[in-house]
């Protein structure tokens, strides 16, 4: 990893280099309102969402309760019900954690029931779509962010990414919970990626051959971005829509 | 038990000889007890109960099921299976698994119910064959949801949602109490022939570069029941994985 790197206020970054920076340049261009950041780490993306002048409750299994660095600080569990009222917040930071909890998707349906009608969900997760994990999934069958089998001699510790979703997946999963996918971008480009950039062509090719109907043309078009093709990690924004939130499993 | 042609339960399973398959992976003793998790019409459930065998059968829409004679559990199997702890000698599970959001908590019951000593068969479309790792690499998609899905469609559970693999199931049987004994299929691919002639040196050593290191070498006797499994004929060549597993504790 080199230098450990830290935000601005000095708060020690967990997340997938260039994930705090998109993710707060996005905040910076919206309305100010209400976040609910979770998990939040150590808080360093919470502290600076306070800085920009929004209202933070900083969220985590482990954090103290009260209220500290301007955000108010909670503990909680992604894999429960929210303590929260419906619609009580503007928006949802989700940064690095989805592929942590057993369920996700219960989890993607909670913060949309926390998020008012038309709020933004922030969602962050490892791409295990980009080259170099591609051709580790061809010759090894398991991806580069989840690279070895998990320990059974005790049970996840939280930090495994036991629940990793292809970007297909996790776009089908927010949008069964109630997400309409506004804009993605990528963190850092990962370089063992660089070198399988030639694969790109005939990439391409196969993709729009398997996904030639126009109803797959999107999706087609997000596997060829280059964020995709070379991210580490996948960031998403979308928007809570307002549709009936029919208990679907 | 004996329902004209018009009320016989269907199996809707696409794939062939998935059913006679697991048939002869059934407890040899007569009058076992045996669970049908995600029994559908009970194709499966009368094909088991015709061999002498004590069953009943489970799943979430008790409309479906044709056999009077039968008890039927009503489940959401995302939740729970409404038995008792240890109470089968063997639970089947037919092409369900991929249907499910929450695979943690469904194998944590298919493990609770079934008697230590007991038999889990599982079956779901083999996402590690080399054809399949094949179209991953290419456009992202395994064989077991090959297309992207309409998050909208009605009939929701009927979509292949969550597509799980070897290593997955691995880890969840470990993790609850059990142990994988055996790994079939219901028939090779033809078209993992070739590929596995020209490549199944590389497959081997790779794995084996990755998973065999001295830095893993506490992990080591994990990591050799993963090679066993993950180089598996019916892992890298069958269409449908047919995982069976046994309750040690």
């Amino acid at each position: 990893m080199g230098e450990a790197r830290v935000s601005r206020s000095g708060i020690p970054l967990g997340a997938s280099p260039r994930t705090h920076e998109r993710v707060l340049a996005w905040f910076g261009a919206w309305p100010r309102g209400r976040v609910l950041d979770c998990p939040a780490g150590e808080g360093a993306l919470a502290h600076e969402l306070a800085a920009l002048g929004y209202s933070v409750v900083a969220a985590d299994l482990a954090l103290r309760r009260g209220r500290e660095q301007g955000a108010r600080r909670a503990c909680l569990d992604l894999s429960r019900p929210l303590p929260f009222k419906d619609a009580s917040f503007d928006y949802a930071a989700c940064v690095e954690g989805i592929e942590h909890l057993e369920r996700p998707v219960d989890a993607l349906r909670e913060l949309r029931r926390v998020l008012r009608p038309g709020g933004r969900l922030v969602l962050t997760t490892p791409n295990v779509l980009h080259l170099a994990s591609r051709v580790r999934m061809f010759l090894t069958g398991f991806w580069s962010s989840a690279p070895r089998p998990f320990d059974t001699t005790h049970p996840p510790t939280g930090m495994e990414h036991i629940m990793l979703l292809t970007p297909p997946m996790l776009a089908y999963f927010l949008e069964r919970s109630g997400f309409a996918i506004e804009g993605t971008a990528a963190s850092r480009t990962v370089r063992s990626s660089v070198p399988w950039a030639w694969l790109a062509a005939p990439i391409a090719l196969a993709t729009r051959v398997a996904l030639r109907r126009a109803a797959h043309s999107g999706s087609a078009r997000a596997l060829l971005s280059r964020d995709l093709l070379f991210g580490h990690a996948w960031l998403l924004t979308c928007r809570a829509v307002q549709r009936d939130l029919v208990e679907r499993r | 038990m004996t329902p004209d042609g018009a009320s016989a339960p269907r199996g809707i399973t696409f794939q062939p000889d998935i059913y006679p398959k697991v048939l002869t992976l059934l407890p040899a003793e007569r009058g076992a007890r045996i669970l049908d998790v995600g029994a559908g019409e009970g194709y499966f459930t009368r094909l088991a109960a015709e061999r002498g065998y004590h069953v009943e059968a489970c799943d979430y829409q008790p409309q479906l099921f044709k056999l009077p004679g039968i008890p039927f559990h009503q489940a959401d199997l995302n939740a729970s299976i409404p038995v008792p702890d240890a109470s089968f000698d063997c639970v089947v599970s037919i092409e369900v698994l991929e249907h499910l959001e929450n695979h943690t908590r469904f194998m944590q019951e298919l493990l609770r119910v079934t008697k230590v000593g007991g038999t889990i068969i599982l079956t779901t479309p083999n996402v590690l064959s080399i054809p399949s790792r094949w179209h991953f690499f290419l456009y992202g998609y395994t064989d077991c949801a090959p297309l992207p899905l309409d998050p909208l469609r009605d009939d929701y559970y009927m979509q292949h949602i969550n597509p799980i693999s070897v290593p997955e199931i691995l880890f969840l049987l470990e993790r609850f109490g059990g142990e994988m004994v055996g790994l079939h299929t219901n028939r090779i691919r033809k078209s993992a022939r070739l590929p596995m002639l020209l490549l199944y040196p590389f497959l081997v050593l790779a794995l084996r570069a990755k998973l065999l290191r001295r830095k893993h070498a506490a992990a080591r006797p994990l990591h050799l029941r993963h090679l066993r499994w993950m180089l598996h004929r019916a892992n890298l060549m069958g269409r449908i994985t047919i995982a069976v597993g046994r309750r040690v504790r």
